[in-house]
């Protein structure tokens, strides 16, 4: 029962992390792959950052590039 | 034709700088009030420890509405679940690590789940609202070029003038007359000496919502018969739009309705001091 609970408080949180996490990321990523311009001029640390660093990473992506926030139809 | 470009264009509203940097200031706000027990524990403020800070955060999870709701209204479906995520993010580090409280991870997801829910609902009201304004300055824009290719098609001259007497479009048949004038007074634009009053050419009708009828002695010693009338173009501006006949016996036509004008009239109808066109 002890250890039910245990997975419950410890695991479940840290697997709904993850899942935020990587929905975030493969969002912010998906917009790294189609972006002409980015900050520093190379993809692939952004790529690192936001796929290894959690939640941060996104955030930091999200800070330097705003317009990921837009739809796609608004951009145009 | 020529056209004043930027006028009747119908396009989406576009976030500005700002609108980025409150929804970045909203999100810290509330991801610095949804910790600031901790930041209190961790500095040893002591005069800070106030209970509401240490509670199951119900009051500081509402706070996170506000950066959902704006992302979703400002930029968009995309912008309100990227803003949810990070609001869970948020909440699940705490349930994950800090939270004393048995099932610290239900009352975040029913929370998060409402406010996605609202974040899209806001985004998809904002975008139908955008689209119901462009469709409506398409079609007040359409409606324009239909009425400036008629009266082309009429062979008359037209020539729309905007509040402050600029000219915004000239139709091909008076700039053969006139040149080119667009962005220009339209007295100068008519070859008339800005600052000096009509003279017995004053409008029949000096209401706003008239429309008027003149006769204007171009100074090539041509007779236009003008007909001014309001004109609400495709952007909303206010606009007068004047259309001049073609010279003909015009004595004859129009008797007393007309009023006898001189180069002084011109489609940018002015009061009695004349300060408008000035």
């Amino acid at each position: 029962m002890r250890e039910i609970e245990w997975v419950l408080d410890h695991i479940v949180p840290l697997l709904v992390l993850s899942l935020l996490h990587w929905i975030l990321a493969l969002m912010l990523l998906e917009d790294l792959k189609r972006r002409e311009r980015i900050l520093g001029g190379r993809k692939w640390p952004w790529a690192v950052v936001i796929a290894s660093v959690a939640i941060l990473g996104s955030v930091l992506y999200l800070v330097c590039h705003p317009g990921v926030l837009l739809d796609p139809n608004k951009k145009k | 034709m020529r056209q004043r470009t930027g006028g009747s264009g119908a396009a989406l509203s576009m976030p500005t700088l700002a609108s980025f940097s409150i929804f970045f200031l909203l999100l810290g706000l509330c991801a610095l009030g949804y910790y600031f027990g901790e930041l209190v524990n961790l500095a040893g403020w002591d005069a800070l420890r106030w209970d509401v800070f240490y509670g199951v955060h119900d009051v500081q999870r509402l706070f996170f509405l506000a950066p959902i709701i704006y992302a979703g209204y400002v930029f968009g479906t995309r912008a309100a679940v990227i803003a949810t995520i990070l609001a869970a993010s948020i909440m699940v580090f705490r349930a994950l690590c800090l939270s004393p409280f048995a099932g610290a991870l239900a009352r975040p997801a029913v929370f998060v789940a409402v406010a996605g829910a609202m974040g899209l609902l806001a985004s998809r009201a904002h975008s139908e609202r955008e689209k119901r304004q462009l469709v409506k300055s398409l079609r007040v824009a359409q409606r324009d070029r239909m009425l400036i290719s008629l009266l082309e098609a009429l062979g008359e001259g037209a020539l729309m003038t905007e509040p402050d007497c600029q000219v915004r479009f000239i139709g091909p048949n008076l700039l053969r007359e006139f040149g080119e004038g667009i962005s220009s007074n339209c007295r100068s634009f008519m070859h008339r000496p800005q600052g000096t009053r009509p003279g017995n050419g004053e409008p029949i009708d000096t209401t706003d919502d008239a429309i008027e009828r003149w006769e204007y002695d171009s100074p090539n010693g041509r007779t236009y018969e003008v007909l001014v009338a309001p004109y609400v173009a495709a952007d909303g501006a206010p606009c007068r739009l004047a259309v001049f006949k073609q010279p003909n016996p015009i004595h004859s036509a129009g008797g007393a309705r007309l009023g006898q004008c001189s180069s002084d009239a011109l489609p940018c109808r002015t009061g009695p001091d004349d300060s408008a066109c000035s």
